[in-house]
């Protein structure tokens, strides 16, 4: 499995799918298919994602051999102890607005003294407990990748402020949300942007945060949902990308399903 | 699982194999299973609560995948759905419980194997290869040659049968069942079976190896397991994860009542 700190260290880019549908059996398909990791969202997938289903996810993509990284609903300290515990590679915070928040966010993801994660020495990311505490300890701390959602015009205000938190280490700039955020229609959002494919307003607001992040040491993110949009922001210096979602892609797939029926239908009705 | 070696290939190699009994429909037990060493987790849908022969068995198989660990599983009876989709899933192999003739074991192996040997349905989109990743050729050609197809005989009339059971192209090896023995022998008891069930296990054990099919037994007991492998069983069950969840139990029990004791 991928080391995703230590991918980030040497250089490389990230790029991984995200999963919306809650099956394990995606998960494994994404694992079989190399990505660098794969997205587990526990915010718009459907309720009751989080929990003992969360774990068969994460422990779907153990099988399969891709990193987990999990989104979770909300940012509570819990949840981000819970997510690491499964054994999840990196946490994902939405709709981070300040640094206050960024910083609770890291204080929640680190064991004291640098911050306040509950200690158990038997979660499943330590094996139960055959991985002994102090090595598990001391991995978890350094591998855990924090990842603060920055998706909003208030957060986009504050990102350099969030930027500055020591020990956020992704600043992901949620590009859909923030067009939501600016008022833009989501017709506005793809076509407006021309053939870059996306909207000005937010390449611009994509460009603050890149900024905020080359200025300290951040790694910057965002998502693409077309090969175009990853290739301009990859571009324009982004490092990891959140890129395609499962329930998108059977929806694309089926479209050129249901096209292929019709033309059926037209050719030999 | 690519990079996993089969449990077939240390088998074909001259391995003794040791694992547990999962009886707990627990992903995190199969996991735990798996970080402690042993060599497979053989999970059980014959005598568990619940619906552990459906959805929750992908969950114990992915488990097992998670942490490396090959599963086997012992579907809920001889019928070849259960078969079938136990392998599926993604399991290297099958113990059929109670085959008794020939005929049945006939059925275990028609319900197993892909044609021309047997009539498993075939399908190249399941787990077991990769949801289709896996082009089905190389799928099929490694199943035929890696899933292990085990028989449990464990009544009096699969013993007077077992010359015809292990004589049935397509059965890779026999698990004796030493407890269903005894319950119908009248020797029902833990630990070392009654001399008149053992007479039964050697002869089931001789037969199967002189017919050259790979032996697997119960160890009750790490004495009990050196004496089977004596024996030339290859595949050694060596507990159940309930059992040690209630060794583990009894122990902190015993420390209660010495504290108490104490006070």
């Amino acid at each position: 499995v991928k080391r995703l700190r230590a991918a980030l260290d040497a250089g490389e880019v990230l790029l991984g799918p995200g999963v919306f549908s809650g099956a394990p059996s995606t998960v494994e398909l994404i694992g079989y298919l190399g990505f660098d990791f794969v997205f587990l969202d526990t915010e718009q997938a459907p309720p009751g994602s989080d929990g003992l289903a969360l774990e068969h996810l994460v422990r779907a993509a153990d099988a399969a051999g891709v990193a987990p990284t999990v989104r979770l609903g909300q940012f509570t300290p819990h949840l981000v102890n819970n997510a690491i515990n499964l054994g999840a590679q990196a946490v994902w915070v939405p709709h981070v607005e300040s640094a206050a928040q960024a910083t609770a966010f890291v204080d929640a993801a680190r064991y004291p003294p640098a911050g306040h994660r509950g200690a158990a020495p038997v979660v499943r990311g330590a094996r139960y407990g055959l991985e002994g505490f102090d090595d598990y300890r001391a991995r978890a701390d350094a591998e855990t990748l924090t990842i603060a959602i920055v998706e909003s015009v208030p957060g986009v205000e504050a990102v350099e402020e969030i930027a500055a938190v020591d020990g956020l280490d992704v600043i992901c700039f949620g590009a859909f949300d923030f067009a939501v955020s600016l008022g833009l229609r989501q017709a506005d959002f793809y076509a407006g942007g021309g053939a870059d494919g996306v909207h000005p307003d937010v390449r611009a607001a994509g460009e603050r945060c890149l900024r905020a992040c080359l200025d300290t040491g951040t790694v910057p993110c965002t998502a693409a949902w077309s090969a175009q949009a990853a290739r301009l922001w990859l571009d324009l210096g982004f490092r990891m990308l959140l890129f395609g979602l499962d329930t998108a892609l059977l929806l694309q797939a089926l479209r050129g399903l249901r096209a292929q029926v019709d033309e059926l239908k037209d050719a030999t009705g | 699982v690519s990079g996993r070696r089969p449990l077939r290939a240390r088998l074909d190699d001259g391995d003794v194999v040791m694992g547990c009994f999962s009886l707990l429909v627990e992903p995190p037990f199969v996991e735990m299973l798996g970080r402690a060493g042993f060599d497979f987790v053989l999970t059980d849908c014959e005598e568990v609560p619940g619906d552990s022969y459906g959805r929750r068995l992908e969950d114990l198989v992915r488990a097992a995948d998670a942490v490396g660990l090959p599963t086997l599983v012992r579907p809920v009876e001889n019928v070849p759905g259960a078969i079938n989709r136990a392998l599926n899933t993604g399991a290297e192999g099958v113990f059929i419980p109670h085959v008794r003739t020939a005929e049945e074991a006939g059925a275990v192996v028609r319900a197993a194997r892909y044609p021309p040997l047997g009539r498993r349905g075939a399908a190249p989109v399941i787990r077991a290869a990769g949801f289709g990743t896996e082009p089905w050729d190389d799928y099929r050609a490694r199943v035929d040659h890696d899933n292990l197809v085990f028989v449990m005989v464990e009544d009096q009339e699969a013993v007077a049968n077992i010359d015809a059971i292990v004589a049935v192209d397509g059965i890779d090896g026999v698990l004796v069942g030493t407890w269903d023995l005894a319950v119908e022998m009248g020797h029902a008891k833990y630990g070392a079976p009654a001399p008149p069930v053992m007479a039964l296990v050697e002869r089931v054990i001789e037969a199967t190896r002189s017919a050259g099919l790979i032996m697997a037994a119960h160890g009750w007991s790490a004495d009990a397991a050196a004496a089977y492998v004596g024996l030339g069983c290859q595949v050694l069950i060596v507990s159940l994860d309930s059992t040690l969840a209630l060794q583990g139990l009894r122990e902190l029990r015993d420390l209660a009542e010495r504290v108490e004791a104490a006070r």
